[in-house]
C-alpha cells in the first residue's frame, strides 16, 4: 500500500534532480492499529512516520493511545500492508436479487430473537 | 524536626529538576525533528512538570509551604535544588535526547525505591506515576539504540553527548545532609546507592548500542545545584518561564 501521508507525497513532488530526503533513506510510514478493551479488534487509527518498528510503537503511543483507553498497539509498515486497487472494487458488486448472500439479514434476526428474550425475562 | 527536613530537602530537589528539566524540554516543541517525535517529547515535558506540581503539592500540604504556584514561579534562583544538568541550554536534539536519557534512567530508579518509602504520600506519588516514568525511559532508550546504530555522524554526536553530559550527570547523586535520616527512617536508601544501581543501568544500555561508556572514576561530578549554587543558565530560564506570571502577579487563572 502506496502511504496516505502527506508529507511522503511532498517529499516525491519535491524530489529534483539533486534533491536527496533523508526521509526516503530513514523513515518510514507505519500503520498504527489500537486495541481499547482485552480482547477486542484491534481497529486502525492512522499512520505515522518511524525509523523502525520499536520507533513506531514509541511514537505510536503517544500519538494514539494517549487520549483513549489503551490495552493494546500494533504496528506494520504501510508497504507490507497489501489491499485491492480501486478498480478491484467492482467484483464486490451483487445483483439485488441475491441479497439474501449478505450475512447482515441474519445478523439482524439474532437482534431481534435476543431483544425479545430479554423483554420475555423482564 | 530532622525527618521533615530530610524529606522537604528530597522533594524540592526532585521538583526542581522536574520543573526546570520539563521546561528545557518543553523547549523543543514546535521545532522538533519530525511531527511525532515532537508530540512525543512535549508530552514526556509535560509529564515532568506534571511531576513538579505533585511533588510541591506534598510540601504545601504536608509541610506548610506555599502553593505549588508560588514554589514553582515565585522562588529566586537561589531558592532552587535543581542539579546543573538540568538547567544546561538546549544545544541540540543529540544533547537533549542523551539529557533525557540520563536523567530518566535515574528518575525511573529513585521512583521505583520511592514506591516503598515510610513517606506515604510520596510512595503514592511514585506508583502513580510509575508507567509515565516507564514510557520515558523506553523513549530515550529506543532512540539512543537507533542513533548509535544510525551513521558515523549520529554515533560520533551521540557519543560526544553522552561525554559531554557524564560529568552533569553525576551532580545529580550529589549527596545531602540527611542521607543518614532518610535512610534510618526507611525513606530512601540515598544518593550513593542510587548512584551505583544508575551507573550498572546505563552502562549496561549505552555498551548494548554500541557506544562507550565514560570513565566515571576520573571525572569531576558537577556538584553545586543541591546547595542552591546554580550555572548562569538557570537564572534566564527562570526569568523566561517566569515572563508571564511577572506580568500581572495578582491576576486569577
Amino acid at each position: 500500500m502506496k502511504s496516505l501521508d502527506p508529507r511522503i507525497n511532498r517529499v516525491d513532488l519535491e524530489k529534483g534532480e539533486n534533491a536527496e530526503s533523508n526521509m526516503d533513506n530513514f523513515w518510514e510510514s507505519f500503520e498504527v492499529f489500537h486495541q481499547k478493551k482485552t480482547g477486542t479488534a484491534y481497529t486502525h487509527v492512522g499512520s505515522l512516520q518511524a525509523a523502525n518498528h520499536e520507533m513506531a510503537l514509541v511514537l505510536a503511543k503517544e500519538q494514539y493511545g494517549r487520549r483513549q483507553t489503551t490495552t493494546g498497539l500494533w504496528v506494520a509498515k504501510t508497504s507490507n500492508i497489501f489491499g485491492l486497487e480501486e478498480s478491484e472494487i467492482e467484483m464486490f458488486e451483487t445483483t439485488p436479487s441475491k441479497k439474501h448472500r449478505e450475512a447482515v439479514v441474519y445478523k439482524t434476526r439474532d437482534k431481534i430473537t435476543a431483544f425479545k428474550n430479554r423483554n420475555k425475562d423482564a | 524536626m530532622h525527618r521533615d527536613e530530610a524529606i522537604k530537602e528530597l522533594l524540592f530537589k526532585m521538583a526542581d529538576d522536574a520543573l526546570i528539566l520539563g521546561h528545557r524540554n518543553s523547549e523543543w516543541t514546535g521545532i522538533g525533528p519530525t511531527l511525532e517525535e515532537d508530540i512525543a517529547f512535549s508530552s514526556m515535558a509535560q509529564d515532568k512538570i506534571g511531576h513538579a506540581f505533585q511533588l510541591y503539592t506534598i510540601l504545601h500540604e504536608h509541610f506548610g509551604e506555599a502553593n505549588p504556584d508560588i514554589l514553582g514561579f515565585k522562588r529566586s534562583e537561589k531558592e532552587f535544588k535543581c542539579c546543573h544538568l538540568v538547567e544546561l541550554p538546549t544545544v541540540d536534539y543529540a544533547f537533549s535526547l542523551v539529557r533525557h536519557f540520563l536523567f530518566d534512567y535515574a528518575d525511573g530508579l529513585r521512583y521505583e525505591e520511592l514506591q516503598n518509602a515510610s513517606f506515604e504520600p510520596l510512595a503514592q506519588l511514585a506508583k502513580k506515576i510509575k508507567g509515565e516514568i516507564k514510557y520515558h525511559t523506553m523513549h530515550a532508550n529506543v532512540w539512543i539504540k537507533l542513533l548509535a546504530q544510525g551513521n558515523e555522524e549520529s554515533k560520533a554526536r551521540i557519543q560526544s553527548a553522552i561525554n559531554e553530559a557524564m560529568p552533569y550527570a553525576l551532580g545529580i547523586f550529589e549527596p545531602s545532609e540527611y542521607e543518614k535520616t532518610l535512610q534510618e527512617e526507611k525513606i530512601f536508601s540515598g544518593e550513593n546507592a542510587l548512584q551505583t544501581k544508575w551507573v550498572e543501568t546505563i552502562q549496561t544500555l549505552i555498551e548494548k548500542a554500541g557506544l562507550e561508556m565514560p570513565d566515571i572514576t576520573i571525572l569531576k561530578p558537577q556538584l553545586g545545584g543541591r546547595k542552591a549554587y546554580h550555572t548562569e543558565h538557570l537564572k534566564p530560564l527562570l526569568d523566561e518561564m517566569t515572563e508571564v506570571v511577572r506580568m500581572d502577579e495578582n491576576a486569577s487563572w
